[in-house]
């Protein structure tokens, strides 16, 4: 049976076809549904094409921005007042692939891909989902960490936007490690934000791709920077807690045991440089 | 029964009025329906660039995109880069042996023709980010970066 094409101007009324059938997407930039589609996928019959406005819209003027699911990795990257994402935007495919992915699509691809949702995650950012909230609720937002918590067979929400604020200098680092330069696909990614206050880490937040089938927060080893001055020792004890805390996941491209490794050398190195 | 859909762009600077199926892709309207055959068939999953094509100027991969998306766009093939005489790119990656099976090379030029519109001047590591969806299995690349860059030299040195 054919893939049915489904052109929607309404954000919460797609919102709606998607919660009523499994079988139906929104198409973005295609990156991750055209390949299913030419592959014959039977599980994909309706492909929403939502033309709402909203989805491409950028705020990024004030400390809080805003950026529409829509908003694809090239126009992230054209964007001089979103720095601080370009290290992940950059990341996903080549010229081409950034021209069409979308940040949305970002959020809900499985590893090893899903490079600029690490950052995302790491950074405290929030989603507003479309559908189901009228009222004084419709303005409600969750943290980003509602999309990755779902198991992957869920069915996924329909993203608007989603919203953070503008870190300080420095206050972020990303790295992703392939095997293969300048686009591969991640062995391991990791995105830390530090927030010091009187020269002790007062926030800790730090992110993996790679790891689990989709980003993950590495809550037990962000505990252990916190309240601590960032030292060597602080490093170590840091380190020490990744394989406490995570259990990575092999497939073609690594071992969980080579994961594992790289996650704690890249941990250290990102760490260090934030020193 | 498969719909059929009306679909009007412009190939090349020309204009096209062609029916697309149901979810087809550009490459198959492309190759099926109009009949440019530069863009080829080589993974079907955007994973290897040799259907590169522009759309208002900027590189996509055409087996993943959605063919209904470019109504009304201007979509660039490597057909549309050579009039009468062939484009500066096309000579460098004959003289330079930049093409051997030549299966990837379309896309190559593709990449390479967008990235000298937007940056004349690019360096080595600019090129190689360029053609970086693009994969070749015959050359090891050298010989197609090293063609870029004497188009650069080229172009640079007001020749072309």
């Amino acid at each position: 049976m054919p893939v049915k094409i489904e052109s929607m101007a309404d954000l919460d009324a797609a919102a709606q076809v998607l919660a009523g059938d499994k079988t139906a997407q929104v198409l973005g930039g295609g990156t991750i549904l055209m390949p299913r589609v030419n592959a014959g996928d039977v599980a994909l019959r309706r492909l929403l094409r939502i033309s709402d406005p909203v989805l491409r819209k950028m705020t990024v003027g004030g400390p809080e921005i805003t950026i529409g699911a829509g908003v694809s990795m090239a126009d992230i990257l054209a964007q001089q007042g979103l720095a601080f994402l370009h290290p992940a935007a950059v990341c996903v495919g080549g010229p081409a692939i950034r021209n069409m992915a979308t940040l949305g699509g970002n959020l809900f691809a499985k590893a090893p891909y899903g490079d600029l949702a690490v950052l995302l995650l790491a950074l405290g950012t929030e989603v507003s989902l479309a559908g189901g909230r009228t009222g004084p609720g419709a303005a409600r937002r969750d943290p980003i960490e509602v999309l990755f918590r779902q198991s992957t067979d869920a069915r996924a929400p329909l993203v608007r936007a989603v919203h953070l604020a503008r870190p300080k200098a420095g206050q972020v680092q990303f790295h992703k490690m392939a095997r293969t330069n300048p686009r591969g696909p991640a062995v391991v990614t990791l995105a830390v934000s530090l927030e010091v206050s009187a020269g002790r880490i007062a926030k800790a937040r730090i992110a993996l791709g790679g790891i689990e089938t989709r980003p993950c927060l590495a809550v037990g080893v962000a505990r252990t920077l916190e309240g601590a001055a960032l030292s060597e020792a602080a490093i170590t004890r840091a380190c020490a807690e990744v394989l406490r805390e995570l259990t990575p996941r092999s497939d073609a491209l690594a071992s969980g045991w080579y994961r594992g490794e790289m996650a704690q050398l890249h941990l250290r190195r990102i760490l260090q440089q934030m020193m | 029964m498969m719909v059929k859909k009306p679909l009007e762009f412009r190939l090349n600077g020309t204009e096209v009025a062609v029916f697309a199926d149901e979810a087809e892709n550009l490459l198959s309207v492309l190759r099926a329906k109009v009949g440019d055959l530069t863009p080829k068939y080589g993974c079907g999953q955007g994973g290897c660039g040799a259907c590169m094509v522009t759309i208002d100027g900027r590189t996509v991969l055409s087996c993943i995109t959605l063919a209904e998306t470019v109504a009304g766009a201007d979509v660039g093939t490597l057909a549309g880069l050579s009039g009468e005489r062939l484009d500066p790119l096309q000579e460098a990656f004959m003289d330079g042996f930049a093409a051997q099976c030549g299966y990837c090379t379309p896309g190559m030029i593709v990449a390479a023709r967008a990235l000298l519109q937007h940056n004349p001047t690019p360096d080595r590591d600019q090129i190689i980010e360029a053609i970086s969806d693009n994969i070749c299995r015959c050359t090891g690349y050298e010989p197609i970066i090293e063609a870029i860059q004497s188009v650069v030299a080229q172009e640079r040195a007001g020749g072309s």
